[in-house]
């Protein structure tokens, strides 16, 4: 089998992370290199959707280089697509921590020659693929997020363990689960905040306190004043938003009276 | 059982309109019934069950009309005491998938939705409708937020709304804790875009009388109320001390911090049979004082009988004044206990029946206590029958004494009575087969590692090996010791005869028992408080 290097670009159409000036430096800063690359218009949607094409290129390369998002969102994306990661073979640059130019110095720098080649689009559907990618190394298997989750995500599988087995039944945009994962072990790669997305967890004694917002706890004081609390925090924030929106209206109004 | 799909295919042709005119002539026909046949809440599962059946045929429906009639009849059954719960009492609990699930802007967290009130949906009226009125709302998340509120022993009542599947689902939930609650099934279901008949959530959040809520019992609370009888100000109330070294013995170690969940039972009793009236008087705190004195004297007892060394984190009575000084004052809390009694204030008549039901109680544990010791003598094979037997003599007194005197300070007639025997019954002996399959899961795991139990779950293994089989099983349970290799093979041996599975069914069916025993009580909150107690003391669903 023949085999190659090769560079594979996320360019995460589905979300903004990336601004369309970024994929547009980016892009030519992999032409110009000269290096062989495939752009892939979603990775998530791909390691779901076309995971044995994925495997293919993966295996068939001695060295890749992914441009995604973090580090650890891509290893266990690649994890449920059914691959090895290896560290040594695999590499990925995160756009979503370095700028375009920092990315297209790093390109350049690579010898995997080759051209373009692009991954062909199609099957695509209305499906916008947001769903949860377990971290093996942090899941100990507790569960929770299997009987938390009311559409059927989450499956045992054949060894028992917990799997993302139907990620199209995920609610767009809905992160509970990862929210209860008393490990922190769930990523969403497409969230923003730290560490849903799956950026590196450094300070193990900080995410505890953050976990510990969690339902049991809540529920173990007076649960009515608990409830009552939660709802009065949303109505503030519903009302501040309310305030922006019609702050907005206004300017837009006024502005127009010169 | 069919699936809520199907049974929406089959009635998906009535309409909504003709859905809700079935549904309140259901319900009509619900009411009457449920007045007629003055059915008390809670209703097991197994109690709705053929009230639903001749319904069903009295109305002329449908079999598919089954589920709602159940629902129905729940909802009857407790809509007295529901309109007399304060609003700001009841949680309403909403489904999240009655949302537009295309346009919906709310953000999720741990609990669920927090709705912005966009007006896409029906959610957000009725969550302001419902906070006006003072209900406490969620839009859970999934079942498991739910289950947890229902768990947590905290919650009052309950108006939900969601689909036939999650109501059966969550069925058990509220049973467990009997919840008082009125369900409303979702008009469509399958989880998305579903809808719901608001006016029956108007009505049903609404229900309100100016009947007096007597609350619900917090036992937490109680328990700390009880606890306070044993201090030392208040034990000298009810008890004369001359101070004496033996009875400054006896007083601390009835001081000493428990559970003290027998005098509870007894106090609850007592509450729920008095109209939830919080006043305990006197004699009443004498019998639960008495019934605790019985506790405490057969634990010094036991103590000195099974060797142990420490309890409540300390040591044991005989540890610390040596086993003379400790059987005498296990004689004189007897003693105590009995005095209690008779000097209870109770009329003649109640005194006579309370003194009688301790002294057979007392008899009865010796007699079981007895039957063990002589075993542990002799250790051989043990079988099913004789190992209940002594559950019977040794357990079930603890649960019938407490209780019984709760009904008989509330001067309760023998209705209450014999079915507070038939109850104590099966929640003694489930708590014995409860307790012997905890410990027989945590063998090995430290503390008991040279020490022979009798055991349901050894009875049971010698019950069901072969006579070869037999021998290396009284063997190994009764050499004596557990320690890895031992504990290994007796769990090897256990897993192979199926015991733990036969002692899960014991449990289920002793739990059943218990539940069933209150079908005949009329007085709803003795009824309410006794479920919980089985969920407690027996475990959940």
């Amino acid at each position: 089998m023949q085999s190659s290097n090769c560079i594979l670009f996320c360019s995460c159409s589905g979300r903004n992370f990336l601004s369309d000036n970024a994929r547009r430096v980016i892009t030519a800063g992999l032409q110009e290199s000269g290096n062989k690359f495939i752009t892939l218009p979603d990775l998530c949607g791909i390691a779901v959707k076309r995971k044995q094409e994925l495997k293919e290129i993966v295996e068939r390369a001695d060295r890749i280089v992914v441009i995604a998002c973090y580090p650890r969102a891509v290893r266990w994306l690649f994890a449920m697509a059914g691959m090895e990661w290896n560290a040594d073979r695999i590499h990925v640059i995160n756009f979503r921590q370095e700028s375009a130019v920092q990315i297209v110095e790093q390109v350049k720098r690579l010898d995997f020659p080759g051209s373009m080649d692009a991954f062909v689009e199609g099957g695509e559907d209305q499906w916008d693929p947001w769903f949860p990618v377990i971290d093996y190394e942090r899941c100990v298997d507790c569960r929770q997020c299997l009987s938390f989750c009311l559409f059927g995500v989450y499956e045992a599988d054949k060894s028992n363990r917990v799997t993302v087995k139907h990620p199209g039944n995920c609610k767009n945009n809905c992160p509970a689960c990862a929210r209860i994962c008393p490990k922190a072990a769930i990523i969403f790669p497409k969230h923003t905040e730290s560490p849903i997305e799956g950026s590196e967890i450094k300070n193990e004694a900080e995410l505890r306190d953050k976990i510990q917002a969690n339902v049991n706890e809540i529920l173990g004081s007076d649960i009515y004043a608990a409830l009552a609390e939660r709802r009065k925090k949303s109505k503030k924030l519903l009302i501040r938003r309310k305030d922006i929106e019609k702050a907005e209206q206004e300017r837009s109004e006024f502005s127009g009276q010169g | 059982m069919k699936s809520a799909k199907q049974k929406q295919a089959e009635t998906g042709q009535h309409g909504i309109h003709e859905l809700r005119q079935e549904r309140n002539r259901l319900l009509s026909i619900v009411r009457k019934y449920v007045q007629e046949q003055k059915l008390v809440p809670p209703l097991s599962m197994e109690e709705m069950m053929p009230h639903a059946d001749v319904i069903l045929e009295l109305s002329g429906s449908d079999q598919n009309f089954r589920d709602l009639i159940i629902v129905l009849v729940g909802n009857e059954v407790w809509r007295d005491t529901m309109a007399a719960i304060p609003f700001e009492r009841r949680i309403l609990l909403l489904p999240k998938c009655l949302r537009s699930s295309r346009e919906c802007p709310a953000d999720i967290d741990e609990f669920g939705l927090l709705c912005k009130e966009c007006g896409r949906c029906s959610i957000g009226d009725l969550q302001t409708e419902a906070e006006d009125l003072g209900y406490v709302v969620l839009i859970a998340e999934g079942a498991a937020v739910v289950t947890k509120l229902l768990e947590s022993g905290k919650v009052d009542a309950v108006v939900g709304v969601s689909c036939m599947e999650t109501l059966e689902r969550s069925f058990p939930h509220m049973a467990a804790d009997a919840i008082p609650g009125i369900a409303i099934p979702l008009f469509t279901d399958g989880c998305v875009d579903t809808e719901v008949d608001l006016d029956w959530v108007r009505d049903a959040l609404r229900l309100r009388s100016t009947a007096k809520w007597a609350g619900r019992l917090d036992f937490d609370k109680l328990q700390s109320d009880v606890e306070s009888w044993f201090g030392p100000a208040s034990i000298s109330l009810f008890m004369n001390s001359s101070g004496t070294p033996t009875e400054k013995i006896a007083l601390s170690w009835l001081g000493k911090t428990g559970k003290r969940w027998r005098p509870l039972l007894s106090a609850c009793v007592f509450r729920a049979l008095n109209d939830m009236n919080p006043a305990i008087p006197d004699p009443m705190k004498k019998l639960a004082v008495a019934v605790e004195c019985f506790h405490k004297a057969s634990l010094v007892h036991d103590d000195i009988e099974d060797n142990d060394d420490f309890r409540y984190g300390d040591m044991t009575l005989h540890r610390q004044h040596g086993i003379p000084i400790a059987l005498n004052v296990g004689d004189l809390l007897l003693g105590l206990g009995y005095g209690l009694i008779s000097d209870s204030g109770l009329t003649e008549g109640g005194t006579l029946e309370a003194l009688k039901v301790a002294s057979v109680g007392h008899h009865d544990l010796c007699l079981g206590q007895g039957d063990e010791l002589v075993w542990m003598r002799k250790r051989g094979a043990l079988s099913l029958k004789q190992v209940l037997n002594i559950f019977r003599l040794k357990t079930v007194p603890a649960f019938d004494v407490a209780l019984q005197l709760g009904a008989i300070g509330a001067g309760a007639g023998e209705d209450v009575r014999t079915v507070l025997k038939t109850f104590s019954e099966s929640l003694g002996i489930g708590y014995q087969v409860r307790d012997d399959i905890i410990d027989f899961r945590e063998m090995g795991n430290g503390s008991d590692v040279n020490s022979v139990r009798l055991s349901l779950l050894f009875a049971l293994a010698c019950e069901n090996s072969t006579d070869a089989e037999k021998h290396t099983v009284v063997d190994l349970w009764c050499s004596g010791s557990r320690k890895d290799e031992v504990v290994d093979e007796i769990r090897r041996i256990f897993t192979g005869l199926h015991v733990d599975e036969k002692a899960v069914q014991l449990l289920h069916h002793y739990r059943n028992e218990a539940i069933r025993s209150l079908n005949p009580l009329r007085n709803a909150y003795l009824k309410t408080f006794l479920r919980r107690v089985v969920t407690r003391i027996l475990g959940d669903v």
